[in-house]
């Protein structure tokens, strides 16, 4: 996950930082950018509150510790309120807004109105952060409003898609003023705190702040009774698979990685990717592993919570090695499989899947198998779900060089003499000998696994 | 014969030592209770038989294996610590017959095991659809404990399992540990804070103090109320300094 956090901070801050450019290579006979840009607010604000709505949490743990204590219920209100707004879904818009703000704005209406637009921009992004802490709120307690509002914006977008208005020239009509008339900038402050008192009241309405929290769930009736009757590494991958399936961190990775599939759009569907092989290997990499990598990389992590338990249950760590590895092989195949109607574009993609499935699960399982044994940090599995750090070390950083730096390097070899074709087959070939050898790979990891237990079990047993 | 050994442990946590043990023998059968105050090295000792932690110096030896070598004993010893040896995302069934199918047990038999425990769980535990994360203390603790006891252990370790439950369980496991020590073959290490439980159905009491030893003794009528003494004692301050020095210096050494 820290991988992809990086990932998205990266992609958006160059694209907030080259917005200028982009946007005047493809409007070339605007004259002022700013009305362009502000045209677009809007559809980004709809985008920005469906990724909050889903990804970011309602941050009620941290207030768990007040409540006993002698501290009015407002204040205690007003700081989970005020504290939610440190988080990665704040930093992203700011990626827009500061680049813009002092590459765009002093050039078109001059500098000073460029503080008074960042202001209003903040107001604008903190609305729409309070907006979506209330949907979730309400969605608990009184689903109605939360479907009403969810209507009006599905409405307007539909309203939009079908020519009836023109959500581009609303949005100009509302965001251009925080640059043509900066008196303007007051109302996005004023709907700011306005939504604030709305989640305020909202919250001091309810008898207990942490309802949230406790809710306990009833148990899953989803078994994988074909596992469990496969003998003890079957029940093994079963339980790991109730791992996934029913806690949220673990839950939002997999998510996520359906979500990734459709990652290749992206490259497949333009011609200056299409035909760059180097590109597409990395997409298949990504595509076809994206699981194992998101999950592979806290192997045993997740288990911290029972660590003492798992170093004195009546198994072999053999058995527990090679049922995450068969795991990561599944997971591989699956997104293969998912992933096969890239074929559309070309035989080129099954090529080129087919060899990153079998790197990923013939080198990269190895390569996680073995990293795990250096995981030593804790992972509360009841905690967070998206763009959580807890676990992450600099193991999670280094990872991604084998993982994915080397392939490409590898493949990038054979594409400088035009044989990428002698590329898909060398890493295939390297992913088959991986596979044929991974009982090899698996004694490796025990010996390091041994060595390194009693670290581990000691980090383990620190929750923070 | 010896079913367990420790040869010589010694355990230190930022330059103190948190457990010094020369010796300490365990025949087949035996039922040994441990007793001693917060931070006596309790845990400390059962963490270094089930080989969570690396001992400084010495070892432990289960029917003639290093433990930290071997990994035999592991099918043999039964043992709960803490809610760290239960999978919390399981609910007490799943949970139960993980165990058991580890342990061999096809599910009629662990079914019949586990209806034995039935008073037990005071009809809380299973066919519920809670999982074990979502019970209270008491309740994760009776499926720790029995969960220890599925694989029909010949040696068994639970740390503090009276602590948490409610009275009338407290005497239910009692009585189940009694039975299980005068009808099988089973060599149990418990350790508690209820002098009254332990000499009860512990043949053997060991007091531990500063990760020491420092007393040994084979239950008898007296041994309740020497056991009283000696943490009275400790009260009113007769754990002198000077010997408490001495601990210190030793571990020094």
């Amino acid at each position: 996950m820290a991988l992809l956090a990086l990932y998205f901070l990266a992609s958006f801050g160059a694209l907030g930082f080259f917005m200028k450019e982009i946007l005047s290579d493809s409007f070339e006979d605007a004259t002022k950018l700013t009305p362009i840009f502000s045209g677009g607010i809007l559809f980004y604000l709809l985008a920005d509150l469906v990724m909050r709505f889903f990804l970011q949490d309602l941050s009620v743990i941290s207030v768990q510790h007040y409540l006993t204590l002698p501290i009015s219920k407002k204040k205690i209100i007003h700081f989970l309120l005020q504290g939610s707004v440190f988080n990665f879904f704040n930093l992203l818009p700011l990626l827009f807004i500061l680049p813009w703000a002092f590459r765009v704005i002093p050039g078109e209406y001059g500098l000073d109105v460029a503080l008074v637009w960042i202001a209003g921009m903040l107001g604008v992004m903190l609305s729409n952060h309070f907006l979506a802490i209330y949907l979730k709120r309400i969605l608990a307690v009184k689903a109605a409003v939360f479907w009403g509002i969810a209507l009006v914006f599905i409405a307007s977008y539909a309203a939009h898609y079908l020519g009836y208005i023109a959500l581009d020239e609303i949005s100009e009509a509302i965001y251009l003023p925080l640059a043509t008339q900066p008196v303007a900038v007051l109302w996005p402050l004023v709907l700011m705190l306005l939504i604030y008192f709305v989640n305020y009241r909202f919250l001091l309405g309810m008898t207990h702040l942490d309802r949230w929290r406790t809710k306990a769930k009833e148990a899953s009736s989803l078994r994988f009774s074909y596992l469990e009757n496969r003998g003890v590494l079957g029940l093994m991958m079963a339980n790991e698979l109730k791992l996934i399936t029913r806690n949220r961190r673990t839950k939002t990775a997999l998510y996520l990685s359906v979500f990734f599939a459709f990652y290749g759009l992206i490259f497949y569907t333009q011609e200056a990717y299409s035909d760059n092989y180097t590109w597409l290997m990395f997409v298949g990499i990504f595509m076809t592993g994206i699981f194992m990598i998101n999950y592979g990389q806290f192997l045993v992590s997740w288990e911290s919570a029972y660590f003492d338990g798992i170093l004195t249950r009546a198994y072999s760590m053999e058995e527990f090695y090679r049922a995450k590895y068969y795991l990561m092989v599944l997971s591989c195949v699956i997104m293969y499989l998912l992933t096969l109607p890239y074929m559309y574009f070309g035989m080129k993609a099954l090529y080129i899947n087919t060899a990153t499935l079998l790197y990923n699960i013939g080198i990269n399982t190895a390569v996680l198998l073995y990293a795990s044994t250096y995981n030593k940090k804790a992972i509360d599995l009841s905690k967070g779900s998206a763009f959580n750090y807890q676990g992450t070390g600099a193991a999670q950083f280094v990872i991604v060089i084998p993982l994915m730096i080397v392939p490409l390097l590898v493949f990038q070899a054979f594409n400088v003499f035009d044989e990428p074709h002698w590329g898909l087959i060398f890493l295939s070939a390297l992913g088959i000998g991986g596979i044929l050898s991974h009982r090899l790979f698996i004694r490796q990891t025990i010996i390091n696994f041994k060595e390194k237990k009693y670290i581990n079990a000691a980090g383990y047993r620190q929750h923070d | 014969m010896e079913i367990l050994e420790v040869k010589d442990l010694t355990k230190v946590y930022n330059s103190q030592t948190v457990l010094d043990i020369p010796e300490l023998k365990f025949k087949a059968g035996q039922s040994m209770g441990l007793v001693g105050n917060n931070g006596a090295g309790k845990t400390t000792l059962f963490r270094l038989i089930l080989d969570l932690i690396k001992a400084n110096r010495g070892s432990v030896w289960s029917k003639g294996e290093d433990v930290s070598k071997s990994e035999v004993w592991k099918k043999y010893t039964g043992s709960f610590i803490d809610e760290g040896f239960l999978i919390d995302y399981l609910s007490p069934d799943e949970y139960f017959q993980f165990i058991g199918r580890l342990h061999g047990l096809t599910r009629g038999d662990l079914e019949a095991r586990l209806s034995q425990y039935e008073d037990f769980f005071a009809g809380e535990i299973r066919g519920g659809k809670k999982y074990i994360r979502d019970l209270s203390k008491g309740n994760q603790k009776k499926v720790g404990v029995v969960g220890a006891l599925l694989g029909d252990p010949d040696i068994l370790i639970l740390d503090e399992p009276f602590a948490n439950l409610d009275p009338s369980t407290q005497y239910r496991l009692r009585d189940e540990l009694k039975k299980l020590d005068q009808q099988t073959d089973i060599t149990m290490l418990i350790s508690s804070h209820d002098l009254g439980h332990v000499t009860e159905f512990c043949e053997r009491i060991v007091i531990l103090d500063h990760g020491k030893v420092v007393k040994d003794i084979h239950t008898n009528t007296e041994t309740l109320s020497e056991l009283e003494d000696f943490f009275i004692q400790k009260i009113k301050g007769k754990a002198s300094p000077v010997e408490e020095g001495e601990a210190f210096s030793e571990s020094k050494e």
